[in-house]
C-alpha cells in the first residue's frame, strides 16, 4: 500500500464509495420484503399497515395477496404480515405471508365446488357428529319426556275393562293425552342440502 | 471572456451539466476568501445558481472549489412518506422542499397520483425513482431549481457564427466547439441531434464545450 495515502484519504475514498452503493441499493428497498403491524383492514378489504423499519412509510390501500385464488380474509388489528412492492413498484404494494395473525373471517368462494378431503373434518373443537342424508335417527325410549298429543278415531273405538262395561268411543271424539315411546322408533335422514355434502 | 463566481475572478472552470441530475463545477478562483451560500457563477450570459459542496483547497494565492447546481440539499435524506390521492407536483415539490430546493415553474407534473410510497433515503434518489416511474426526466436548471416533465427537445437557438466546431468523435457521439458564451444545453436539439450531456470548459485562453449526444440522435 502506498504510504502517502493517508487515513483521511482512505475515508474520503470509502465515504464516496458508500455514497455510490447507497445510492444503489436505495433502489433495491422496493424489492425487500418488509415485516409490518396492520393497524387495521378497511372495508374493501385493504390494509393500513405500519412497518418496522422507518424506511418504508406507512401505508394504506395495502392488498392483501392471499396465494390462494377465491380466499378473502379478515383479520384483526396487531396481526403481523410482510409487506412487499410488486415489480418494486411504489404505487403497489400488497402484504403476504402472515404471522401471528388473528383471523376475523374466512370466505372461500369457488366457481363450481369446495372439496375437503379428509379422514376428519372438524368445524368446532371437540363439536358432535354430524348427521347425513341416510344416516339413522333414534326416537324415543324409556327415558324419553312424554309427548302431548291428540288422536282423532275415523273409526268406531270400542273400549274394554271399563268398571261399567265396554264402551265405544265415537269416530270424531278426539282423544288428549301423552305418549311415552318404551323403546326408540328407529329411522333415516331422508333429505339434505344438496349441495353439502360429507 | 470575464467570468466571475460572486463577483470574483473565475481563473478556470469546468462546468458539467447532464441531461438528468444535477450539474456541477470545478472552479478555481482568484483569491483565498471564498463566498458561501448561494453563489452565482457568470459566464457569458449565463448566471448558475449554485452551492459550494465541500470545504475549498487554497494553494498560492487561488482558492479551488467545486460548487453543484441549487442548494446542495439533493444528496440529503428525506424520510418515508405515504402520498395518496394527490398529483405529482405535490410529491415532487413536497420532497425538494423538505431539502431546501425548489421546483421550477417550468416543469411540467399535472398527472393525478393514487398513492406513491416514498422510501426514506437521498432526495435525489427519490426524485429520480419518481421520475422514471412517471416516464419524465429530472434535472437542475441554470437557476438553481428543479426541472421535472417530459423532454420536448427544443432547437438550442445557437447562431452558426457563435461556435466553431472542433472535434468529432462519431463513434462516441461526440463533438467539441469553441464556444464563447455557454448557452448550449443538454436537452435541446443542437446539429439535429439530441444533446444528452455538455461540458463547458472556461479558462484565460477561451472557452470550449464538449457536447455528447443521445445514442440514438
Amino acid at each position: 500500500m502506498d504510504s502517502n495515502l493517508t487515513d483521511a484519504t482512505l475515508d474520503r475514498g470509502k465515504e464516496f464509495l458508500r455514497l455510490i452503493i447507497r445510492a444503489v441499493l436505495s433502489e433495491l428497498l422496493y424489492h425487500v420484503q418488509w415485516m409490518s403491524t396492520v393497524v387495521v383492514q378497511d372495508d374493501d378489504g385493504t390494509l393500513q399497515v405500519q412497518p418496522d423499519s422507518k424506511l418504508i412509510p406507512g401505508m394504506k390501500g395495502v392488498k392483501i395477496r392471499l396465494g390462494l385464488p377465491g380466499v378473502e380474509v379478515k383479520v384483526k388489528p396487531q396481526a403481523r404480515v410482510m409487506v412487499g412492492f410488486e415489480n418494486g413498484d411504489p404505487q403497489k404494494p400488497y402484504a403476504h405471508v402472515w404471522d401471528m395473525a388473528t383471523l376475523d373471517s374466512i370466505k372461500f368462494t369457488g366457481a363450481t365446488s369446495l372439496n375437503i378431503n379428509a379422514p376428519t373434518v372438524e368445524l368446532v373443537p371437540d363439536g358432535l357428529a354430524t348427521a347425513r342424508s341416510g344416516d339413522m335417527v333414534a326416537v324415543g325410549g324409556p327415558a324419553m319426556t312424554p309427548v302431548p298429543c291428540t288422536i282423532v278415531p275415523t273409526a268406531p273405538i270400542t273400549v274394554a275393562g271399563s268398571p261399567t262395561g265396554p264402551w265405544t268411543i265415537v269416530p270424531g271424539t278426539p282423544i288428549v293425552g301423552a305418549i311415552v315411546l318404551q323403546a326408540p322408533v328407529y329411522g333415516t335422514v331422508v333429505s339434505g342440502n344438496p349441495n353439502v355434502k360429507s | 471572456m470575464f467570468a466571475s463566481l460572486n463577483g470574483i475572478v473565475l481563473l478556470e472552470g469546468r462546468i458539467s451539466v447532464p441531461r438528468c441530475g444535477a450539474w456541477h463545477a470545478d472552479l478555481s478562483i482568484d483569491g483565498t476568501s471564498v463566498p458561501t451560500g448561494t453563489l452565482s457563477l457568470v459566464v457569458g450570459s449565463q448566471t448558475f445558481s449554485c452551492t459550494a459542496l465541500a470545504r475549498p483547497a487554497t494553494y498560492a494565492g487561488t482558492s479551488y472549489l467545486r460548487v453543484v447546481g441549487g442548494k446542495g440539499g439533493l444528496p440529503k435524506q428525506v424520510p418515508a412518506q405515504q402520498f395518496v390521492g394527490t398529483d405529482g407536483k405535490t410529491i415532487v415539490s413536497q420532497t425538494l422542499s423538505a431539502v431546501g430546493e425548489s421546483l421550477s415553474s417550468t416543469s411540467s407534473l399535472g398527472m393525478g397520483v393514487d398513492s406513491w410510497n416514498r422510501a426514506a433515503g437521498q432526495a435525489s434518489t427519490a426524485l429520480s425513482k419518481f421520475a422514471n416511474a412517471a416516464g419524465l426526466s429530472w434535472r437542475v436548471l441554470v437557476d438553481g431549481t428543479v426541472w421535472v416533465g417530459s423532454e420536448t427537445w427544443p432547437n438550442a437557438g445557437l447562431n452558426p457564427s457563435s461556435y466553431i466546431q472542433s472535434d468529432n468523435f462519431p463513434s462516441e457521439a461526440f463533438i467539441e466547439i469553441a464556444l464563447e458564451d455557454p448557452t448550449l444545453l443538454p436537452g435541446t436539439l443542437f446539429l439535429n441531434r439530441r444533446v444528452s450531456m455538455v461540458v463547458h470548459d472556461v479558462g484565460s485562453d477561451g472557452s470550449r464545450t464538449k457536447v455528447w449526444f443521445e445514442g440514438d440522435s
